[in-house]
């Protein structure tokens, strides 16, 4: 099994299927790799947000080649969907990713106002497209990974996040309509992708967390939502992957039958306990990016040497990036993922001594 | 005086119910039944959001719920101001609040500022990305006790040292309680920057607030996890 290819180890890892070691994997998007000295060295301002593909596809392959990471992915930000459909949006900075400075609408009410982004015609959408087909082109054995936003997070930049968390317990359908529109865009464009040649595909949905949506409505309203995005890149034989950010407890039944091929979590979460709710679903993560950014080389070592031990089955930040991580501590981490020798026993024991 | 309990306490069940027309009207029934504006807020609304903040610490009740809390809160509130003299308003003290400049996760400085006026302090609310020196401006112009800064990005947390630092230079520090928050904040990082507190939570952060404002001698470093 020694000779597979990266591309068929992050399908196989996404498949459950038995693999030599787990992938080592920063898909972009929310979890992009980009940091400031990775765009200083490739000569990019940060304003990605304007880029053009092939900005994109050179940020990736950059990102890629400084630290050994074993995939590509483009957007580097959540916010393509959001100004398709006509949010305002910060274009970024070599130290602050783009963000949503302005949502779509300023209430719910003028929903019925918005169009479905038509992802061939939109012009930043398309960009993401055609980066994808130019990494395609030149490497066929890397996994491309297409990077979306989730249903929860592009609606609070449809109409304002404290609207929209208002209306999921007050006007239900209202909400539902918001919530409808996002993830009929994500379908969209996440077919655009695969069309484009993506390999894989992962949702990222931070505004969707444990900690700021309770387990009943995360059920009742958010649930449906993954459930129609996944089925539909399933329908389509793709591979895709739901992150939501911090401590999703409360939520991981909901998780478990989103229809997601796997589930990429946040440090403060422990994999272990994860697994016991999320079955045979197979996970990735999930190494505290704050210590990536801050932590000596040894610590980042350690930390990751901890996950695989836990059989982690796609190896991959906890989160996004800091913008400040060292770039020695990210070619450690791919390092420490690549010479990994299966044994974690005394890892997990120098865990158990600590906790 | 019965009937003016029951009153007081379906005012507060109107705001942990999330009714804003029952907190509206039982706010209203409260005052023509001759209670006072200040008991009707110290007594009812007050308490409903003290049980509200309860809920959400035990996570009975998520963000959703606590936003709805509150629209109840501030309805009753609206109808008792006309009624509350300017001396009489039972405030706790004036909070300038914000979320520093690089980061725009603003939902955790929202909750502590409907739980601060929940319990009676009058909030300034900055909003988020606040550029350092406008923490400052604001507290001086509207005379505030305590300057509340709020951040969950470990790089933007190393303003709230920044704010402290333009205080110390207007040579302003005595004049207002700093407190930190934010999920990456500690009460180590409050003392090492010279805050005046730190919290882990909106409950917590309301505790500190009344703490900081009755400590009337200063240089009581950080406040110990609730
Ligand atoms: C929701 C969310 C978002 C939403 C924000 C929506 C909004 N309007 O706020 C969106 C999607 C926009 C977003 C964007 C980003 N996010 Co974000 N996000 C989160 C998430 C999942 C939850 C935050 C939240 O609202 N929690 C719920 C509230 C109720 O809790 P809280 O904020 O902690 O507040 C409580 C206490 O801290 C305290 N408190 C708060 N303020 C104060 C102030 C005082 C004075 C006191 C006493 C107490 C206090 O009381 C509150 C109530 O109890 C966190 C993960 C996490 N676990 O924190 C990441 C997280 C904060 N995000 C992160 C990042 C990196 C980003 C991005 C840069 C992109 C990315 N890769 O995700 C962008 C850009 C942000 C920017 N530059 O501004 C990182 C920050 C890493 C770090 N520590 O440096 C986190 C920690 C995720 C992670 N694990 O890496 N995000
Ligand atoms: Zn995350």
């Amino acid at each position: 099994m020694a000779d597979l290819s990266e591309k068929e180890r992050l399908f196989r890892a996404l498949s459950g299927q038995e693999c030599d070691r787990p992938p080592v994997i920063a898909p972009g998007g929310m979890m992009s790799p980009l940091t400031a000295r990775l765009l200083e060295a490739s000569g990019l301002d940060g304003e990605m947000a304007r880029a053009g593909p092939d900005t994109m596809a050179l940020a990736t392959v950059t990102a890629r080649e400084a630290v050994g990471l074993e995939n590509l992915g483009v957007p580097f930000c959540l916010t393509v969907e959001a100004e398709a459909l006509g949010a305002r949006v910060s274009p970024g900075t070599r130290s602050v990713e783009p963000l949503v400075v302005r949502p779509a609408l300023p209430s719910a009410e003028h929903l019925a106002s918005l169009r479905l982004p038509d992802p061939l015609r939109e012009p930043r959408m398309s960009a993401v497209l055609e980066a994808i087909r130019i990494l395609k082109v030149r490497y066929p054995d890397v996994p491309v990974v297409g990077n979306l936003s989730g249903p929860v997070t592009l609606a609070t930049a449809i109409v304002p996040t404290s609207q929209l968390l208002r209306l999921l317990v007050r006007n239900e359908s209202l909400a539902c309509d918001a919530l409808r529109l996002a993830t009929g865009t994500i379908i969209g464009f996440g077919e655009a992708m695969l069309d484009a040649g993506a390999d894989a595909l992962v949702v990222g949905d931070p505004t969707a967390t444990g900690e700021i949506i309770g387990p009943a409505t995360f059920k009742k309203l958010v649930l449906p939502q993954y459930q129609a995005i996944f089925s539909a890149f399933r329908a389509r034989g793709a591979k895709s992957v739901l992150h939501i950010c911090g401590d999703v407890t409360a939520v991981l039944p909901s998780i478990r039958s989103s229809g997601a091929d796997a589930f990429s979590m946040d440090s403060m979460m422990s994999i272990r306990k994860a697994r016991d709710q999320l079955g045979p679903m197979p996970l990735m993560g999930n190494t505290s990016t704050l210590l990536l950014a801050r932590g000596t080389p040894d610590r980042v070592a350690a930390a990751v040497r901890r996950a695989l031990a836990e059989e982690v089955e796609v190896y991959a930040p906890s989160c996004g990036l800091d913008r400040s991580t060292p770039l020695e501590n990210l070619r450690t981490m791919c390092e420490a993922v690549k010479s990994w020798d299966g044994d974690g026993q005394a890892d997990l024991e120098a865990s158990h001594e600590r906790r | 005086m019965e009937d003016n309990q029951e009153l007081l306490r379906a005012l507060s069940d109107a705001v942990v119910g999330m009714d804003e027309d029952a907190a509206r009207v039982l706010a209203g029934q409260a005052l023509s039944s001759g209670l006072d504006a200040s008991d009707v807020l110290s007594r009812g609304l007050i308490p409903g959001m003290k049980a509200v903040g309860e809920k959400y610490e035990a996570g009975e009740y998520f963000v959703p719920e606590l936003l709805l809390c509150s629209d109840a809160l501030y309805a009753g509130l609206d109808v008792l101001r006309p009624h509350l003299l300017a001396s009489q308003l039972p405030s706790a003290g004036r909070v300038v609040i914000g979320v520093v400049e690089g980061d725009t996760h603003d939902i955790g400085k929202n909750i502590v500022r409907i739980m601060l006026e929940g319990s009676g302090f009058e909030v300034v609310d900055l909003g988020a990305n606040v550029p350092h020196h406008f923490f400052v401006d604001a507290a001086v112009q509207h005379r505030a006790d305590i300057i509340a800064l709020s951040s969950l990005m470990a790089t933007a947390m190393e303003g709230m040292g920044a704010v402290i630092d333009i205080l110390a230079r207007r040579g302003l520090r005595d004049q207002f309680k700093v407190m930190v928050g934010g999920s990456p904040v500690s009460a180590a990082f409050a003392r090492k920057i010279g805050a005046d507190g730190y919290a882990p939570n909106a409950t917590g952060a309301v505790r500190l607030a009344h703490s900081l404002v009755s400590s009337s001698s200063r240089g009581i470093g950080a406040a110990p996890r609730p």
